[in-house]
């Protein structure tokens, strides 16, 4: 009996919002709370809830701070955030290629 | 099931990373910049060769139009940040590092021009546009595929100028700030299909 490959399963990821805030932070150093608004396509409020899940998953980490008197929040990659987003797309091009 | 669900989070992901390519990726202003200076000051120069040779003024000539084309720069620089606040990104970082030690090389070369009063020697745009050609390729190789194809332009041009002392001001803008503009239009061109095309229609 053949095994059929099944995606790797990471709750973190069951949001399309949470993915597509780590796939945007995974090829940039850092982002500033619009950028990462405009790129992943959400509202100010969702934005929050899903970082703050993500940072308490150890998979981002938000830096406050002030310019001047603007606060600014810019959000990166954590290492495990990275492996983890790694390891879910590789689960995602295992069930990809095996049922072609 | 399990299939449709990693298309599904495979488009998401996919999708992103275009957003951010496109995001990050938009030299053209600066291209636009440089490329008509490079232009204008070319073709000055060529005007002050044919009317009345006048080497010394070359150098302070390109000073100027590089002090211009630096205040432009970081001008373009600050409303970067206006509209992507907060926001570092590897782009922007080897765009600036590229373009920085190209001008750090060209700016040597004048500042040496004129200390060793050596401004009449052919060889200096020759030398510019061989630096132009290498920092453009390294552009072309990290972030703009035209960039490549001028850059490697910029090595026969190189020798034409050579043969061609006196055209040297027209050559060298029309390859280089020509070409900048080209690349600027194409990038913007490239953006603008991206934006209206693949990636507009995906939201999540």
């Amino acid at each position: 009996m053949v095994e059929r490959p099944v995606i790797e399963y990471n709750p973190v990821f069951q949001s399309q919002v949470r993915l597509a805030i780590v796939a945007a932070l995974f090829n940039q150093p850092a982002l500033g709370f619009n950028a990462l608004k405009e790129l992943t396509g959400t509202t100010d409020g969702n934005l929050s809830t899903h970082t703050q899940k993500l940072e308490k998953c150890g998979y981002i980490q938000i830096n406050k701070r002030f310019a001047g008197k603007n606060p600014q929040t810019s959000y990166s990659l954590t290492e495990t955030g990275r492996k983890a987003f790694t390891r879910y797309v590789e689960s995602l091009e295992k069930v990809i290629k095996k049922e072609c | 099931m399990e299939r449709e669900q990693a298309l599904k989070d495979v488009a998401v992901i996919k999708s992103v990373f275009e957003k951010t390519n496109i995001y990050f990726s938009n030299q053209a202003p600066y291209f636009i910049l440089w490329g008509s200076l490079i232009l204008a000051a070319s073709l000055v120069q060529q005007l002050f060769f044919l009317a009345e040779p006048a080497p010394w003024a070359y150098p302070l000539l390109w000073i100027i139009f590089v002090l211009i084309g630096a205040a432009g720069s970081i001008i373009i620089g600050k409303a970067d940040k206006v509209t992507l606040p907060q926001a570092t990104n590897y782009y922007s970082w080897i765009f600036g590092l590229l373009w920085g030690s190209g001008s750090l090389a060209m700016a040597i070369i004048v500042c040496l021009s004129l200390v060793l009063s050596i401004y009449e020697a052919k060889f200096i745009m020759v030398f510019i546009i061989i630096i132009t050609g290498l920092v453009l390729v390294a552009t072309g190789l990290f972030l703009h595929r035209p960039a490549l194809y001028l850059g490697v332009l910029c090595f026969p041009v190189s020798i034409v100028m050579v043969y061609f002392p006196d055209w040297q001001p027209s050559i060298f803008g029309l390859v280089t700030g020509g070409g900048f503009l080209v690349i600027a239009m194409l990038s913007l061109k490239k953006n603008r299909g991206k934006r209206d095309g693949r990636t507009a229609g995906h939201r999540i």
